[in-house]
């Protein structure tokens, strides 16, 4: 099902926070326990599930899966989110040495799709899952600075570059979406670094073709790019994705009047700044002049503007949910 | 050593070079002049520097962003690394010092650089720490001689580090002598106030007017 058309049947004023470590935080389990085993993940979302029956609720964001199983070393922190160490693919001799992982067998593939599978039975919501952007898996691969900086001195390694990690993703998101998740998110960060004309060059066709791959899979595309991507606001929207989540500095009217009616809209109250630092009178606030000024907007779904830090409270939370819910 | 004016025509093309991001001519450029008996500090003052001015503004007025801005840095630097030995036989002191890094635990690399990069552009001498650096580094780089820190972090879950180099500074009797600074994506101002920063940068172009306002530049 389209995300607009879900949007629309749910009839309540529809709310998506993106809320994977917080869930973590409560259940007393570590980072690395949720995020390299099933049991502790899926009690994590469980307890995210009972607290807050979110219309979507998404796994524990890990921008580093798709990276570890094409054989990158990852650091798990003790209470965020793991890293990429090494970003070795640098030449077109190193990126011919790689193949694209098979999702039901590299890495912490499976046991992402493992967790998607049986929470999507256990929730009343959509399943929501994250897959990596193809740009900000070629920056895992070589280096951020490096593919900016090679966006302009080494055009043709770039397109081979972004071939390759393209499929990487496709395939991923495919096998997210063919498993249970009703909404995938595609997590495109690093591009937000790009000026729009490399964006539109480098990023809209993997984009589109991730997106393509979801819908065969049988899910919804979503789009998310983090900090301020207003710059690239107009391609994103050309992305063709069923809908867009935006980071806290985004006017979010501007993007409402680039992106199509069915195109939905997600965000953004402040993840730091309101969620993190604010008290619930605080989000509740940011919350309800988002609605006042986007809630007449069919398309428009109240959400926080990037994951949430691992030690946002709790309560901080209930107030995002009840803000949306008491809302007409 | 003895060293004399550069040639306009010259300097002119090591700023056009370095906005342009073309680093092997800004490099062979510096080369000629500095064999011809060009000054390092005219090279420096009237060449690099009002080129990463000019980026600085770009990038500000979104006609540059990262990635162009990154290209006339490895331009600048091509430059720069024949220049500071130069320069410091020469005691040529710079506007201000200021140590860049993001702090333990975060591998955010860009952001900081960026501001470093912008910095250098407004007359400072910028040394980058790098990523996931430790407290005690930014503390040597006080003794070192910095008159400002900026620190990064992109993850809320690092950013109480930077609480920890503050404390570090106080227990070493270093923190009057130092401005601190910070800035990324994990921070706000109340979080600066919070743990006794002197100032938060919004982007790069914020965190260079708020560095030139605590040196009183």
């Amino acid at each position: 099902m389209r995300l607009i058309d879900a949007v629309s049947e749910s009839g309540a004023r529809p709310v998506i926070p993106l809320v994977g470590y917080p869930g973590i935080a409560a259940t007393g389990h570590s980072v690395a326990d949720v995020l390299t085993a099933r049991e502790p993940h899926m009690e994590s979302l469980m307890f995210l599930e009972d607290r807050y029956h979110p219309p979507c609720l998404f796994h524990v964001m890990d921008l580093t899966v798709e990276a570890e199983a094409l054989g990158l070393s990852v650091r798990f922190a003790e209470d965020g989110p793991p890293s990429v160490t090494e970003h070795p693919i640098d030449t077109l001799g190193k990126l011919g040495s790689l193949s694209v992982p098979d999702p039901k067998k590299d890495g912490r593939l499976p046991l992402f799709l493992d967790v998607v599978s049986r929470v999507a039975m256990n929730i009343d919501g959509m399943m929501g899952a994250y897959c990596v952007g193809p740009f900000t898996l070629a920056a895992e691969l070589c280096g951020a600075e490096e593919v900016a900086v090679r966006t302009i001195t080494e055009v043709g390694f770039m397109h081979d570059l972004m071939s390759f990690v393209t499929l990487v993703c496709q395939a991923y998101a495919r096998a997210l979406a063919a498993v249970g998740a009703s909404v995938v998110a595609i997590l495109e960060p690093t591009a937000v670094i790009l000026s729009p004309a490399a964006f539109e060059k480098y990023c809209l066709e993997p984009l589109k073709s991730v997106a393509s791959a979801v819908r065969d899979g049988g899910g919804s595309p979503v789009l998310h790019i983090c900090g301020d991507s207003t710059h690239l606001l107009d391609v994103m929207v050309r992305t063709a994705v069923d809908g867009l989540s935006l980071d806290g500095p985004v006017d979010l009217g501007a993007a409402l009047a680039a992106a199509p009616d069915d195109m939905v809209i997600i965000g953004n109250v402040d993840p730091v700044g309101t969620m993190l630092e604010g008290d619930p009178a605080a989000v509740t606030e940011a919350a309800l002049a988002l609605l006042g000024k986007f809630g007449g907007n069919g398309n428009y779904v109240l959400g926080t503007g990037c994951d949430l830090p691992i030690e946002t409270p709790l309560e901080n939370i209930d107030a995002l949910m009840d803000a949306a819910r008491s809302y007409d | 050593m003895t060293s004399g004016p550069v040639p306009i025509a010259e300097l002119e093309r090591i700023r056009e070079g370095v906005i342009s991001g073309d680093m092997s001519v800004v490099a062979s450029l510096t080369e000629r002049a500095l064999a011809g008996g060009g000054d390092p500090k005219t090279i420096m003052d009237d060449g690099l520097i009002p080129a990463m001015s000019v980026v600085g503004e770009k990038f500000e007025k979104k006609e540059y962003f990262v990635a162009e801005v990154l290209i006339s840095a490895r331009a600048m630097e091509a430059s720069l690394v024949l220049l500071r030995p130069l320069l410091e036989a020469g005691k040529v002191e710079p506007l201000g010092r200021v140590a860049v890094g993001t702090v333990a635990g975060d591998l955010h690399d860009i952001g900081k650089n960026i501001v470093g990069m912008v910095l250098t552009g407004a007359g400072m001498a910028v040394e980058n720490l790098g990523v996931d650096v430790a407290p005690e580094a930014f503390v040597e780089a006080v003794e070192r001689g910095a008159d400002v820190i900026g620190m990064s972090s992109l993850l809320t879950t690092t950013r109480t580090n930077m609480s920890r180099v503050v404390s570090l500074l106080q227990e070493r009797g270093l923190r009057d002598g130092v401005k601190v600074v910070i800035g990324g994506a994990a921070v706000t101002e109340k979080f600066a106030l919070e743990i006794g920063a002197d100032g938060y940068g919004t982007d790069a172009n914020d965190a260079v007017k708020v560095v030139k306002r605590l040196m009183g530049i």
